[in-house]
């Protein structure tokens, strides 16, 4: 996984670690630990921005759309919540219905967990915090990306109730019907970048697009490619489950969906996976079409920070205020609408690139 | 006051027949109608006639009144007990005027009560006869699925037969069928999938099971199961007294705030059957705080329905309680009570305007004033919005003649193009002296309940304004809330009466018999929410389970009304 | 852990005992309890740790059944807003849920999905019966159907007296319900104390 990049200003993050502790003198040995190391981190802080996310900003910033205070009777605005909700979840007791399909049943909240902090691998966060930058980084993030989806249904089928079920089958559908169209208007990213590699998509995007009244505007592919930047956006709405395609889970339809049966630690899981999969969709946003890491005055970190959670953000506002899609409308807008618009994205974007190159 | 004869009889000159009708003649041209099915004629306080038919003439008859008279509305199947008989009675109506009211009496025998079903002449008679065989133990032949429909099926018994022991224990079990751990509901020959929704499942609003049979993701068949909550609120009102024990049960019926308009269905029944006049002062009390509680009801109907459609607590659901809180701020300055108001007593109502009268006037207003802005705040989010009108648009379906037999009123008839208010086509309180509008939408769809219940939020506060205008230029001096009751109320023996109002969710009607004590001998309650229930397997059958739901919420039912 | 309080628990204990393995229920610290002993200073504030836990972060189920529901709603609602409590965030699936508030009237019918529903939860669970009528049932408790109260069904731990207009104290009791548990270091002793 250590291609060297193609950069010359870009170390990957390993690599600064085995540096700075002097582990390349290990060898191979000293790469993965300091890989390790790496990983770790990058985990941690993700996870960390997860907690903080889930059982606090989520209900401050639904609180402050619907005219509430929510959580401040714990701590500094409410702050200690987190360690409240966080320690209560895991202490409950774990239930393990009858004629559950056990291994299935325990591996699905590790795959919806997991698979979301894989994806975090191959995306620069600036400040030289990037784990590793294959050849494939793209393609990367969105495999395991809709890793998701195999959770979902596994955790669906396994639990063995009907609305799990239910919620198990609408997750893969949704997930199929809006990994197509995800995938392709990223390609459409990739034409004018020229390569898979996160580390030089971000690249491309620093050079200057036009100068406006002295102030250089950056070539991000979200001013350059506006139409494709608001396909992805639309299509990682429903690719992290959030409303209006929050079918899944539809509470008031299907109970919760494929997290029925679940409670206590496998419960936090999902709820941990919910919202690391609405970061990763927002890294890969701020990656392919916000310019990564970029921007002025503040460390590259903090702006890739406010860029996740500005996506973040996004998809609370939309679960605040827009209704949710039926099942046959998230098909039909699925296929007949942003597949067929993504392809012609993708065309004309290929015929411009074609003209100019 | 509602009670008025004369006024009924004048009202139906456009009414689907010819006659210049006053009572008798149309009562006479309708027994001339049924000719020789009619066993004799009798007198009810409400209807033009009552007639006594044959238990096994019930369905000729009902066709004949159904067809040839255009009695279109099954509003209600009283069934009672006396000490030598069993009796259904079906309170006829028209949808046109539901002023012309007969009553169709059937007497059955004592050792076996069996009479013809209704159900072929009107749908909604399936319910309600279910319920008379439930409670009262009257079998009814033709019947497509004659079984118990509040109580477990396991119940010994008819609760409100003479010869019930309550103090006998009842076995109760959880049944396989409703078991929603079964094993495996797979049928190896179909492809279907039976889900039981509810009880407590977060979209039936309270306690209601629906055993939906699924198919795919569509509703093959849907099957409302009631009952969760059936608390004996028809058994409470008979034993308490008319004067003051029965009026804090109807606040407790429909409790989403309606209250006080349950309370008026109450009254009015009550009133008409002992004969008391209530004062205007009282009326205009009355109409304003009724409003308000219609008001109340209605944004809960839409932040419930916003909160099914949108899926979680958002921001629709919370502004639809802001409202509502206003509305229930007003409601408890004027009846110290924010749900359980028991505010309104026979002959008028408990107490005046609470003093400073200003001060109360102001708060109304401001509740007022605010309330435009805040329905355009919810045509904002809700009824424009694209992807609101996506999915409600065209989904749960409920044609005009379907609504009609299936007995729905309200908010559903209406959303439904059917042009029913009782407070426009049977006056009472205050409601005729005001300027005001019945709103109605021909959608038949959800989408058309929510734009009905919306608009008539504003209607309301038309009426509320009104009112406020009123009672601040009445003269002080002839403030009178309530009219010289005695303080033992004791009707006449055997009069009877079924008087309905227009409740939140519909016709809300009560039929009262009295033995000449002070207790009612029959009080039977028709809850709009009951008959509007039934429509839900016409609507929801093909859809997908999402338009169920909405379907469902766009029904606005109340459980405490639908199982009493 | 009086059981006189608590006449009709036969079914339940029986569940309990099934689900739970007999004897002392031993769940909560067990293992730091065999570890340090009978009392020991690291445990009193564990627990006290934990109730603060559980009294300050309850999910609640989302479970209405009649008149008092409306108020529970009320109770989330912008007015109120159960959330600043942390208890805000209600769950549809009662395997989620901490506290299960009986908002109503429980009539036959209804009484063993409720005690199912209960028995979805995961421990430790808290019951607060709202209203009059989970109390003794209320107004209609001469009713032919009606059962006298939830606790005939399911242990509760806070009964809220009152019919309907009951809400301005219920924040304040609800995070209580947990705190019942401080003086006992374990929160099941509440649930059974009812």
């Amino acid at each position: 996984m250590a291609a060297t990049p193609l950069q010359e200003d870009v170390t990957l993050l390993p690599e600064t670690i085995a540096r700075t502790l002097g582990l390349d003198a290990y060898g191979f040995a000293g790469q993965i630990l300091a890989a390790l190391i790496g990983a770790f981190i990058v985990g941690n802080v993700m996870l960390a921005m997860t907690g903080v996310a889930g059982p606090w900003a989520k209900r401050k910033i639904t609180a402050a759309f619907t005219d509430r205070i929510a959580v401040n009777r714990v701590g500094p605005f409410g702050l200690l919540i987190i360690v409240a909700d966080a320690v209560r979840l895991l202490s409950k007791e774990l239930i393990v219905p009858e004629n559950v399909d056990r291994p299935a049943w325990d591996l699905a909240p590790l795959v919806v967990a997991g698979s979301a902090l894989l994806g975090f691998a191959v995306i620069p966060m600036g400040n030289g915090i990037h784990l590793a930058d294959p050849e494939v980084g793209l393609a990367y993030v969105f495999a395991t990306a809709s890793l998701a989806s195999v959770g979902l249904v596994m955790a669906g089928y396994a639990s063995n109730n009907k609305y799990s079920l239910l919620g198990g089958l609408r997750a893969v559908a949704q997930n199929v019907a809006y990994e197509i169209p995800l995938v392709v208007t990223g390609v459409s990213v990739v034409i004018f970048a020229g390569s898979l590699r996160m580390g030089e998509i971000v690249a491309v995007q620093r050079e200057t697009l036009v100068v406006l009244a002295g102030v250089p505007i950056p070539s991000w592919f979200a001013i350059v490619n506006p139409f494709a930047f608001v396909l992805f956006v639309v299509a990682n709405l429903a690719e992290v489950g959030r409303n209006p395609f929050d079918t899944p889970e539809a509470p008031t339809e299907i109970v919760a969906g494929y997290q029925t049966e679940y409670s206590s630690v496998y419960f936090v899981l999902f709820y941990l996976g919910e919202f690391v999969h609405i970061f990763l969709g927002g890294a890969i946003i701020a990656t392919l079409f916000l310019g990564g890491p970029a921007g002025p005055v503040l460390p590259g970190f903090v702006w890739f920070v406010i860029k996740i959670w500005a996506v973040f953000l996004f998809t609370q506002w939309a679960r605040s205020a827009m209704p949710r899609v039926r099942i046959d409308q998230l098909m039909e807008i699925g296929w007949k609408g942003l597949l067929v618009l993504s392809f012609a994205n993708l065309v004309l974007t290929a015929i411009i690139v074609g003209v100019i190159a | 006051m509602s009670a008025d004869p004369d006024r009924t009889a004048g009202a139906d000159a456009g009414a689907t027949e010819t006659l210049p009708v006053t009572e008798g003649v149309e009562a006479d041209r309708l027994a001339e109608l049924l000719g020789d099915l009619v066993r004799r004629r009798d007198e009810h306080l409400n209807a033009d006639a009552a007639f006594e038919v044959h238990p096994d003439d019930v369905q000729e008859t009902l066709f004949t009144l159904r067809d040839e008279a255009g009695f279109d509305h099954c509003s209600c199947v009283t069934a009672q007990e006396y000490d030598d008989r069993f009796e259904s009675i079906y309170h006829l109506k028209k949808y046109d005027d539901p002023t012309q009211e007969v009553s169709v009496v059937v007497p059955t025998d004592k050792a076996d009560p069996r009479s013809e079903s209704a159900e072929p002449v009107y749908r909604t008679a399936d319910w309600h006869e279910r319920e008379a065989y439930d409670l009262v133990g009257i079998e009814y032949d033709d019947h497509p699925d004659l079984r118990r429909i509040l109580l477990p099926e396991t119940w010994q018994g008819h609760p409100l037969s003479k010869d019930y022991d309550q103090d006998r224990p009842q076995v109760v079990t959880l049944q396989e069928h409703a078991n929603p751990l079964e094993e495996d509901h797979k049928d190896s020959e179909s492809d279907t999938m039976f889900l039981n929704i509810g009880p407590h499942h977060p979209a039936t609003h309270g306690v209601l099971h629906l055993k939906t049979t699924l198919d795919g993701e569509q509703v093959a068949d849907v099957d409302p199961d009631i009952g969760y909550l059936h608390r004996c609120e028809e058994q409470m009102c008979q034993q308490g007294t008319y004067r003051h024990q029965i009026m804090p049960y109807p606040d407790r019926w429909d409790y989403i705030s309606a209250g006080l308009l349950n309370e008026w269905a109450y009254a009015r029944a009550a009133e008409d059957l002992a004969d008391i006049e209530v004062p205007d002062y009282a009326q205009v009390i009355r109409t304003m705080s009724a409003e308000l509680c219609r008001i109340a009801s209605h944004m809960l109907a839409v932040g419930t329905f916003a909160l099914d459609v949108y899926g979680d607590f958002t921001a629709i659901f919370m502004y639809a309680i802001r409202e509502r809180e206003k509305a229930q701020k007003v409601l408890e300055d004027l009846t110290g009570q924010r749900m359980m108001f028991n505010y309104f007593r026979l002959g008028g109502v408990v107490w005046d305007i609470p003093e400073p009268r200003d001060e109360f006037f102001e708060r109304a207003r401001d509740f007022l004033d605010g309330l435009p802005q805040a329905t355009q705040e919810f045509h904002d989010l809700l009824t424009t919005n694209e992807i609101f009108q996506l999915r409600c648009v065209d989904t749960g379906i409920l044609p005009p003649e379907t609504a009609k037999s299936y007995g729905a009123t309200g908010p559903v008839a209406r959303g439904s193009g059917i042009d029913v208010d009782l407070r426009r086509d049977d006056p009472y309180g205050y409601y005729d002296e005001l300027d005001w509008d019945v709103i109605t939408q021909d959608g038949c769809d959800n989408y058309a309940r929510v734009l009905v219940r919306l608009r008539e939020v504003e209607e309301s506060a038309k009426i509320i304004e009104q009112c406020l205008d009123l009672l601040e230029d009445w003269p002080e001096d002839d403030r009178e809330i309530q009219a010289n009751v005695p303080r033992t109320l004791k009707p006449d023996p055997d009069t009877e009466t079924y008087r309905a109002v227009e409740a939140a969710k519909g016709e809300l009607g009560i039929y009262i018999r009295s033995d000449g004590t002070d207790t009612p001998a029959r009080f039977k309650i028709r809850s709009p929410c009951f008959s509007n229930l039934q429509t839900l397997s016409e609507m929801a059958e093909g859809e997908y389970i999402a338009d169920l739901v909405a379907a469902l919420g766009s029904l606005d039912i109340v459980l405490g009304e639908v199982d009493r | 852990m009086s059981s006189k309080d608590t006449p009709t628990t036969d079914a339940s204990t029986t569940t309990r005992d099934a689900r739970m393995g007999e004897g002392l229920d031993d769940r909560f610290n067990s293992k730091l309890r065999e570890a340090f002993g009978s009392s020991p200073f690291i445990l009193t504030k564990f627990d006290k740790f934990m109730n603060w836990v559980r009294g300050s972060s309850m999910f609640m189920l989302q479970f209405g059944i009649a008149c008092c529901s409306i108020e529970m709603m009320h109770t989330y609602a912008v007015k109120h807003d159960l959330d600043r409590f942390g208890a805000g965030v209600p769950r549809a699936s009662p395997r989620q849920a901490d506290v299960i508030i009986v908002p109503g009237t429980i009539v036959s019918k209804f009484a063993p999905r409720m005690k199912r529903v209960y028995d979805q939860m995961p421990e430790p669970k808290f019951v607060i019966g709202m209203g009059s009528c989970t109390i003794s049932g209320g107004p209609f408790q001469e009713g032919y159907n009606v059962v006298k109260g939830a606790e005939e069904v399911i242990p509760v731990d806070i009964h809220v007296p009152g019919t309907g207009a009951v809400l301005r104290t219920r924040p304040g009791r609800g995070r209580r319900t947990a705190r019942r548990g401080d003086r006992r270091g374990d929160p099941r002793d509440a649930v059974q104390l009812g």
